[in-house]
Formats: structure tokens, sequence, C-alpha cells
């Protein structure tokens, strides 16, 4: 009985809306500290909601669990659909988990229009959250841009720098104007779906359904064409260098939380590995495509390293170090293996929790200093061990040294690229090295040697709720770093699946603009 | 002179201890060969991040500015302006053309026959068509 | 009352006027209350209709006839289709809301609203009129109000007698006249905006007196022109006559669509007009050209419209773009919303062009959204320049600290008008999208790249209004916070993200109404082959092209594993 109240309980609509009830629950409320609260409650209650989600999803299965399906627009095919499997679990934990962290952090870190900045915040959630789990292309596409709304405003409106209008508008633009053409491709993907359906008299003749767009060849010219188009939504929202001038501003002039978010949240890169790779695996796998997205990720290794090297403001160098992260996701997913993609999914799971507890550590330094500028820091380690500590623990996992989650994730993919071509691979360690080089030089800068001068006697250590946040980071990364296998037995369903899928291409493809029958 | 064994040594073969004591030059060598190029060649990036790569999207706004610019320019002078003509000469003709209506019954009279003439001429035309 | 809906709908407004005669100015309660009490009226109904409407069996609904001149074929044919049903119900729901944005008006309250209510019911009329000679009238008459609303109610930059050029010549005198553009009186607007509109009537008139007169069989009914004029193949002037009216007609109706580069009287005639006949204006009297164009020139001429609607589809992407890029530099909020609406006409004139069952059907319901959208817009356009009387950007911000509804509603206005998911306008973009590309592709490439443009201009313009530092004398602007104010606000937006979520009635409602016309225009086939084609072999519609068809949909038969094919089921 209960078992069965549970088959059937729509826990995904659950995840989905809580957070945007909650935060117009919050328009009630006046109080600040009431408002605070309750934000933290709701975002609580949907880490327990996602927690549950991951307890119950039967691992090393590829198929779609929890699946909710609702006709929406049935003529046009668009159907609220949502599910989650390997490849999109593990990323409906870590929004709700990195939400509780945004909304501690902000606790006292965000003074004025408190309780619109969580509405905010919980309306990002939500349109996340959506991205995640949609399975249906325009309800995808639905929170995709929606997306845009509250993080337009969270730049805007709590930005700390002078130049957060512009920032807000560039992040805004540059991605929407990577959607549109997006849209033009998830229509395309539409129409061909329609054209096969129709000389075959399926009922119904339209679908945005990835699982039914998935059971229809595609012509491999037509799967070039709707790949870049997708390629350019994704890439910019990655951002993939070299679309990436929005992220830099967006994370300096933004407000942490909202940074946390961008960096933290690989959405590009999962757009690539939920739609572009099995909807279109011929196109995937086609020499032009892999040339072109493995030059763009390497480039990306190397420029985003060598950039973060000589980086004096943290935040410009996190930015950096994300888009040089980025190429390591790029590369993996590119490699087209089961090392690769696994390697991958788990490191966008693991920049989650580094690149964004980074982000974090960037807020306690914000929230000291008022700024992330080298300048203004240097031999903190002593004033401020605790804060050294975590510092130098998170960053280490973001370089990847062994024992944390980074470095399964790097590890993989390395191995992944190396097996499909060993000149990529080959480049590819390098920029590992890099990566070392950035944040121990920075870090020795800023933390270590003797007391910068900008740096007061009466600096403070992490207080509780600091340490909560770096304490909890620290645990998923070793746990992750010692123990991933409960995480890649996850994945391993829909990942080995997606390779399978690779192999074997679309139902049939053909060198031809008419779909041809495959009976 | 008392010194003692190593140090005579290093009194005796100055440049091999130098080399020694500075390890070899590894660490500057490393430098000179791989740091400082590293962070030119990050500094260089940077200008190129800044300048062209941020550059090519204020191109593309500033195009898009100049794009406005020319609509403008075109909808004032072209679409506006050949609305605004028509007005404009009806205005001018009429400028003209309300100097008949002078007031005096004579010009009026005058005016009358005159346009008898001319509609009986056009009747004419069109009787011998 | 079923039967007479749609005289409620178009007779409560008149009724109202006429009522309002009576009613001294002094009781400015009850000039508003006997306004928004027919509003309400045709409001109701029309919802009555459209939810009554039965798309399953489509075509022409409600239909009432009147005889009215035997001898010339004339009568008062009323009825409406899917595309003209939720037409009427945008109309009659911004003429209810129009009456609430105007409640502060003090001047000439009484004449104002008679002349609102005169606009609206002409609007209403066009939308369901079956016969030529009603279609034109109504037209027509929807313009006269134009011309009077925004000579007295209106508000300008300038006075005419002071517009001077740089030598300080009265501007009429001078050559300067030719080029004033940004800086115009409510004069100078109204003369421009109705005799432009005037002009292309009358070569709309003419495409309907040819049509009436080649035609004929002595009627100006559409229902029976549509089956039975012949007016393919006569030679004329060298080309044949159908094009020739076709030309006309669609030019004509594409003046006040409107369509690039007929669209100078819009952003003028927006500009100076009061926030409510803005709506109205850019809400539903914009689409009287599209809607004309699709009743007179897709029913009666549809080889022909086949033939010549490439056309359309080159003029869009200026619209489109050249719009957009125009307000870019304008800084007269009006200018830029009005800009905004006539670049978003390019978009139904893209669906329109494509010629399919969903791209057209998009079209429409792009209609009745941007009804929403620019509805909201010119509200809130209208509010602020109440409350701070001036309409220059650049001198305006910061007003979100002193009017946070409006600026919360102006987001979402925005969203709805970028077409941002969570509004129907969005929908209505992915059919245009969705139904055009496999005919214009690069225009679809324009239309999505004129979505970001949109973007920049709004947002550009938000902030301009909204945000940033405010000037002290604006303090004294206040919110909107009595019913009344918000009410208009609330419709237009709960609408507008209603049947975002709940799309599927108006779909069909659409759709119903889209199939006949689509499948009439593409089954035609050229004149070559056309002897084998009308030996009596009618070619079925397509599978998909009834709604029927398309409401029933398979269980949930999903394959569970996500990278099977369905061949290995």
């Amino acid at each position: 009985m209960l078992e069965e109240l549970a088959s059937t309980f729509p826990i995904l609509t659950c995840i989905l809306f809580l957070p945007v009830i909650g935060g117009v629950v919050l328009w009630l409320f006046d109080d600040e500290d009431m408002v605070r609260t309750s934000a933290l409650t709701i975002a609580l209650l949907e880490l327990a909601l996602s927690v549950f989600v991951l307890l119950r999803f039967i691992p090393e299965s590829a198929a779609m669990q929890f699946s909710e399906h609702v006709p929406w627009i049935p003529a046009l095919g668009v159907s609220y659909h949502l599910a989650v499997d390997g490849i999109s679990v593990l990323f409906v934990g870590l929004t709700a988990f990195l939400a509780v962290l945004i909304i501690i952090y902000s606790w006292d870190t965000v003074r004025h229009q408190v309780k619109l900045y969580m509405m905010a915040l919980l309306a990002l959630e939500t349109t996340t959250m959506g991205v995640f789990l949609s399975i249906d292309l325009i309800l995808f596409f639905v929170f995709w841009e929606l997306m845009l709304i509250p993080s337009y405003f969270l730049i805007k409106l709590w930005g700390g720098g002078a130049e957060r209008h512009y920032a807000a508008l560039k992040f805004v633009l540059y991605t929407l104007l990577g959607s549109v053409f997006m849209l033009v491709g998830i229509a395309l993907l539409d129409i061909n779906y329609h054209q096969w359906a129709t000389l075959r008299h399926i009922e119904p003749t339209y679908s945005f359904d990835l699982l039914e767009l998935l059971s229809v060849p595609i012509p491999l010219s037509k799967q070039i064409l709707i790949f870049w188009l997708l390629f350019l939504g994704f890439a910019f929202k990655a951002p993939v260098f070299p679309f990436h001038t929005w992220l830099p501003d967006a994370l300096l002039e933004g407000p942490i939380g909202m940074a946390v978010v961008l960096a933290g949240l690989k959405l590009g890169t999962f757009g690539f590995i939920r739609f572009s790779i099995p909807l279109l695996p011929d196109a995937s796998k086609s020499q032009t495509v892999v040339t072109v997205i493995m030059t763009l990720g390497l480039a990306a290794i190397l420029y985003g390293a060598i950039m973060a090297l000589i980086q004096q403001d943290f935040r410009r160098l996190l930015a950096f170090s994300s888009i040089s992260h980025l190429g390591f996701v790029v590369i993996g997913l590119f490699a087209l293996n089961y090392q690769g993609l696994q390697g991958s999914l788990l490191t966008m799971i693991n920049l989650g929790f580094s690149t964004a507890g980074l982000f974090f550590i960037a807020g306690f330094l914000y929230s000291r200093q008022q700024n992330t500028q080298l300048s203004s820091f240097g031999g903190m380690a002593k004033q401020t061990p605790l804060l050294a500590s975590f510092f130098l623990f998170i960053g280490l996992a973001s370089i990847g040294l062994p024992g944390t989650n980074g470095f399964v994730g790097e590890f993989l993919i390395l191995l992944g690229t190396l097996k499909a071509n060993w000149l990529y691979g080959g480049i590819a360690v390098t920029g590992v090295i890099f990566g070392a080089a950035y944040f121990l030089w920075y870090y020795e800068r800023s933390m270590l040697g003797p007391l910068g001068k900008a740096v007061k006697e009466s600096i403070s250590d992490l207080h509780p709720r600091e340490v909560l946040i770096a304490a909890a980071l620290s645990v998923m990364i070793l746990w992750i770093g010692l123990y991933p296998a409960p995480f890649l037995r996850m994945m391993n369903g829909s990942v080995q699946a997606l390779v399978d899928r690779l192999e074997r291409g679309t139902v049939a493809s053909v060198e031809s603009d008419q779909p041809v029958r495959v009976d | 002179m008392n010194l003692s064994a190593p140090d005579r040594l290093a009194a005796r073969f100055q440049a091999a201890y130098r080399i020694l004591l500075n390890k070899y030059y590894v660490d500057e060598l490393y430098d000179l060969l791989w740091v400082e190029p590293t962070k030119k060649l990050g500094l260089l990036l940077d200008w190129f991040d800044r300048t062209v790569i941020d550059g090519l999207v204020h191109a593309v706004a500033q195009i898009a500015e100049l794009f406005a610019a020319g609509s403008t320019w075109t909808e004032k002078h072209v679409i506006y302006g050949c609305v605004n003509v028509i007005g404009y000469g009806n205005h001018l003709a009429a400028r003209q053309w309300r100097q008949l209506q002078s007031g005096m019954v004579h010009h009026y009279a005058a005016i009358i026959v005159a346009g008898l003439f001319l509609l009986a001429a056009i009747i004419q035309l069109i009787m011998q068509l | 009352m079923g039967d007479y809906a749609l005289l409620y709908i178009l007779f409560a407004p008149f009724a109202g006027a006429i009522a309002l005669i009576f009613v001294s100015n002094r009781q400015a309660m009850l000039v508003r209350g006997i306004a928004a009490g027919a509003a309400l009226v045709s409001l109701l109904v029309s919802l009555y209709l459209f939810f009554a409407y039965n798309h399953m069996k489509g075509g022409f609904q409600f239909v009432q006839r009147f005889e009215w001149s035997r001898q010339l074929g004339i009568s008062l044919h009323l009825g409406v289709d899917g595309i003209g049903t939720p037409l009427v119900l945008a109309s009659s729901i911004l003429l209810f809301a129009g009456i609430f944005v105007s409640w502060h008006i003090k001047d000439r309250t009484k004449e104002f609203y008679i002349w609102l209510l005169i606009l609206a019911a002409a609007t209403i009329g066009v939308f369901m009129s079956l016969d030529l000679f009603f279609l034109f009238f109504f037209y027509e008459m929807s313009v006269i109000p134009m011309y009077l609303l925004l000579g007295m109610w209106g508000s300008h930059t300038k006075k005419y007698n002071e517009m001077t050029d740089p030598d300080g010549l009265k501007q009429r005198d001078s050559v300067g006249f030719i080029f004033n553009f940004g800086s115009n009186s409510k004069e100078y607007a109204a003369m421009k905006l109705v005799l432009f509109l005037s002009a292309f009537a009358i070569v709309a008139l003419m495409g309907i007196l040819l049509i009436y007169k080649y035609s004929g069989l002595n009627t100006f009914d559409i229902l029976v022109l549509r089956e039975q004029a012949k007016l393919m193949n006569i030679p004329v002037l060298g080309t044949t006559l159908d094009k020739i009216i076709w030309l006309l007609i669609f030019f004509g109706f594409a003046s006040i669509a409107p369509l690039w580069p007929l669209h100078s009287w819009s952003p003028v005639g927006h500009a100076a007009a009061p926030a409510a006949t803005s709506m109205l204006h850019a809400g539903v009297l914009m689409k009287l050209g599209h809607f004309s164009i699709i009743r007179v020139a897709f029913e009666i001429l549809p080889e022909t419209t086949r033939e010549l609607m490439p056309i359309a589809a080159v003029l869009c992407m200026f619209s489109i773009v050249y719009g957009g890029f125009v307000e870019f530099y304008a800084k007269d909020t009006k200018y830029v919303i009005g800009y905004s609406s006539s670049s978003h006409m390019g978009y139904v004139f893209l669906g329109m062009a494509a010629l399919d069952y969903i791209s057209l059907t998009g079209a429409v319901m792009y209609m009745f959204a941007h009804a929403m959208a620019t509805g909201m817009l010119f509200a809130m356009a209208g509010w602020v320049y109440d409350q701070t009387h001036s309409r220059d950007i650049p001198s305006l911000g910061g007003l979100s600290n002193r009017m946070p509804f409006i600026s919360g509603c102006f987001v979402v206005a925005c969203m709805a008008s970028i077409g941002v998911p969570g509004t129907v306008n969005f929908i209505a973009e992915v059919m245009i999208i969705v139904g055009s590309w496999n005919k214009y592709p690069f225009q679809v490439i324009v239309a999505v790249v004129g979505i970001v443009l949109t973007l920049a201009y709004l947002f550009k313009m938000m902030r301009g209004l909204f945000y940033g530092p405010m000037d002290q004398k604006y303090s004294h602007a206040h919110d909107a916070v009595a019913v009344a104010d918000r009410l208009p606000l609330l419709i237009m937006i709960t609408v507008s993200i209603g049947f975002f979520f709940f799309p599927m009635h108006l779909y069909y409602v659409v759709r119903s109404g889209v199939d006949p016309l689509i499948a009439k225009i593409t089954r035609v086939v050229p004149v070559a082959s056309q002897e084998r084609e009308t030996l009596g072999v009618k070619r079925e519609a397509r599978a998909d092209s009834s709604p029927q068809n398309l409401a029933a949909l398979p269980g949930d038969v999903l394959p569970l594993t996500p990278y099977a094919s369905r061949s290995d089921q």
C-alpha cells in the first residue's frame, strides 16, 4: 500500500515546484529573519526530497525513473514529461545541496531586499531543477530561458561590482542569443520527427519528447545542422571557449550566490550529454565535429589555465579556472567512450562541490575584505587558520589531488581521451599541471608568507555558519574522492546505454533529406 | 689563515661553489625557461581576451548600434520623408492657390468665365472623340 | 442567448456609447460605470463565445444575417470562425482593460468613453463581418474615432504651432517639416494616422470593388464569393486581374498591420494616443490588417495567395529587424513600444507567409498573445506618463522604488513581448518557427535574432525607467494601488500566463479556422495541371489536419530504456 503510494506519488513535480511555491509563500512574511528561516526550511525540504529520490533511484539502470507524463500541448507534441536517469539524477541532488548552502551563506551577507533575493533564488532553483528534470525539449527550453529572469535580477540588484548592470545584460543577451538558435534546432528535431511520423502514419505526428525523438532516424546532414544549432545554445551557456567572455564579468559583478550557481552547475555541458550526443550520435561522431570540439576543449583547458595564472582577482581566476575545467568536461564528452563520458559526468558533479566551494571561499574572503583582489590578502593563514585550511583542501580538490573527488573525474577523462586519441590526451595532461600552478601560486601569495599590508590584525576566522558550509563541501569532496562507487553506480547504466547508442547511431542514417522508412 | 676544510674548498673552487650553492641554478633556469614565459604568455592572453575576444563581442554590439543608427536615419529621411513630402507639397501648393481667394468679386467672375471656357473646350474634345 | 452572442458583443459597446450621450459629464462615476458595464457585457459574452465555439464542427458559427440592400447584395452578415473568435475575445478584453486604464481621465470623460467604445465596437465588427461591405464599413469606422481620440486626449512632445526648425521658422512652412521625426504634436499624429490609413483603405476598397464587379455575383457576401467567384486568368494590364486585386487588398490592409515600409503612421500614432487608445490600437487595430488579408485575400483568392505570399515573406524580415533597430535609438517610451509592435507584426506575417497549418495557427495565436503583451506595455507606459508627465527615457529612472507593482508587472510584460516562456507568446513563437522552417529557413533565423533584439531594447527601456538613479522631481509618483488601477494589468497578465499553461482550447479553436483555409490554399494545383485535379478528385485532408485526430493521444507507452530504438522492441 505504502509502496504503491510511493510509486505513484509525483515526487519530481514536488521537487520542481516546491521552491517556487515556497518563494510565493515568502511574499507573506515581512520579518527578514522569518524570511530567511522559511527559505532555509524550503531548501532543506527540497534537499530531503532530492535525497529521497537518490535513495530510491535504481542504480546500474538506463531506464528513465520516476517518470511523470502529462500531455500539455498534445497537438504540437509538447508534454509535461519529467524523469531522471543516471545522467540527471545526481544533478538534482547537487542543485538542492548547493541551494541550501547558498541560503546559509546569504544569511547575513545579503542585507537589502532579502525577501526578493530569496524569492529570486528559489525561482532560480526551480528553473535549474526544471532543466535537469525535463525530458520534453520544449519543457527543457522553457526552464532554460526562464532561468534568465531571476539570474538577471540577481546579478543586477544584488551584485557587488560597479559594472553589474552591464554584466547582467551581457549575460542575458549572450545566453539568449545561443538559446534562440537552440530553439531552432529543437524545432528542426520536431520537424524531422513530423516528416517521419507522417510517412509511417504514427500518431501523434509532432513530438518534442526526448524518448520519442530518440526513436526516429535523422539524416546525417540534418544531424550536423541540428548539432551546431544546439551547440550554440549549450556552448554559450557552458561557456565553451571562445564564447566565454560573459562569465568573468557575471562572476565578478554578480553576488556570490549567483556565481555558485553559474560556476557550480554545468548546465551547458549537461545539455550536450543529455540531448546533443544521444539525439545526434552520428553527428557527434563525425570527424569535423569531433575535431572542432576537441580543439575548442583543449584550447579552453590551456587558455583558461594560463589566463587564471596571472589573474589578480580571485573571482576572475575562478572564472578562468572554471573555463579550463569545462574544457576537460568537453573533451571527455567528445572522447565518446565509456571512461570519457563517465569521467565528464562525474567531473560536472565534482565541480559543483569544488568550484562552487572555491566560490564560497571567495565569498568568505569578500565578506572580510570587501573584494577579492590579491592585494588585499597575504599571509592570512596566521590570522585565519580555518579559512586557510578549507581553502587549501577545496583548492586541492579542484586541482584533482588523489584522495579528493577531482582526481577520480579527471583521471577518467584523461583515460578516455587517451584511449580516443593519444595526442588530445597528451595535451590535456599539461592542463593538469597548469591547474595546479595557478591555484597553488595564488594560494601561496594570499595565504602564506608575511601578513599583507591590507590585512588587519582584527580579521576574524570563519564563523560557525561558514564552517558549516565549508565542512559540508569537504565531506562530499572526501566521500567522492575516497569512495566514488555509489556515484559511479548511479550513472553506469545510462552511460553504458549512451555508449551503445553512439555505436549504433540513429536507427538508420542516410545522406538524404528524406527520412527513409524503416520496417 | 685558519679556515676549516669546507671553507678552504669553497675558496679554492669558487665557481663550483657558487653553482652548488645555487643548486646548479635549476630554479633560476626553470624560472627563465618556463615560469617567466608562461607568465608573459598569460599576460599576452589576458590582453587578447580583453581586446580581441571581448572586442569581438563589443564589435557585434557596435555593428548593431551602427545598424540602429542606419535604420533610424532611413526612418527619418526616407520613410518619414516620403510621407511628409506629400503633406509638404500639399502645403506649398495650397499656399499658392489660396491667393485665388482674393475676396474681390471681379476676380471670381473672371475665374468663372475662364472655367466655363475650359468646360466647353473639354466637352468639345470629348464630342470629337 | 447563444445565437445572438455576436449581436450582444457588437452592439453592447454601441449601446453604451448611445447611453453615455444622455449622461452629464459631471457624473463621472456614472459615465465610467456605464462604459465599464457595456464593456463587461461584451467581455462576458466574448468569453462565452470563445468557450462555446465548437471547434469540432469548425466553420462559421453564431451566424446572423440581416438583409440591408437586396439590389446591391449587401447584408449585415455576422459570424465567427476559429480565427475571428480569439480576436473578438482579445478586443473585448482590451476594451474592458482600457476602460480602467483611462479611469483618471478628467477632460471630457463622457466623450472619451463614447469614442473609445465606438472604436472597440468597430474593431469587433471587422472580426465578425462576413460581408465585404460591412467589413470595410467597420474598418473605416475604426479609423475615425482614432482621429478624435488622438487629437483631443492625446499627448505630445511639442505643440503644433511650436514645431519650428533650427532657424526658428515655423516647421509647417519649412522643408524641415519633411524630416520631423521623434518630436511631434498630437494634431500632426492624428492627421497623419487618419490620412495614411484612409488612403490605403481606399486601395483596399478598390480591390473589394473589383472583386464585386468581376465576380458578377452581385453580392458582397464572403461565403458566396469564396465558393463562386471566378477571378482567375482574366488578363488585365499585362498581368492577370486576380494578382492586381490581391495586391490591392494585401497592401491596402497591410498598411494597418503595419508591414514595412508602410509603418510610419504607427509609432507616431501610438506615441500621441492616450494609453487606452494605444492599447486598443496596437493590441487589436493592427490585427485588422492581418485579419482582413486572411479573410479577404486568403478566402477569396487562395491560388493567388499561394503565388504572391512570398512578398510578405520578404517584407516581414525588414519589419522584424528594422523595427528592432530603430528602437535602439528611440528615447520615447511609447515610440519604443510602438516600434516593437510593428516589429512583432513581422512574425505574424512570417507565419502567414509560410502557408502551413502550424505556422498560420501560430500567427493567429501570436496576434492574440501580442494583444495582451502590448496592451500591458502601453498601459504601463501610460501609467508612468500619468505619474511623471514624461515619456523621455533618459530623464526617467529609479521608479521601481516608487512603483514596485508596476515595475513587477513590467517584467512580465517584457517577458511576454520577448516571447520568453511563461507567456502564450512563446508557444505562438515556437509554432511559427516550426511551421515556417521548411519554407523560409532564412526568415526564421532572422526572426529568432529579432527576439534577441527585442530583449535588448526592452531591457534597456526597463532599466531606463525603473532602475538607476531617480530624479527628485518624480518623488511624488506613486504606484498603482487601487483595484481599478491594478485590475486591467492583472487581467492581461492572467490571460497571457493562463493560455501558456492551458493553450489547447485556443489552439483547437484557431486550428479549426486555419485548417480549411490552408487546405484550400495548398490543395489548389498550378494552372497547368488543373484539369486533372478538378475531375471531382478531392484530395483528402492530411491525417493530422483535423483537430479531432489531434485530440486523441496514445497512452503512456514510452520506452523505458532511453537509448533503445523503437525497432528493438
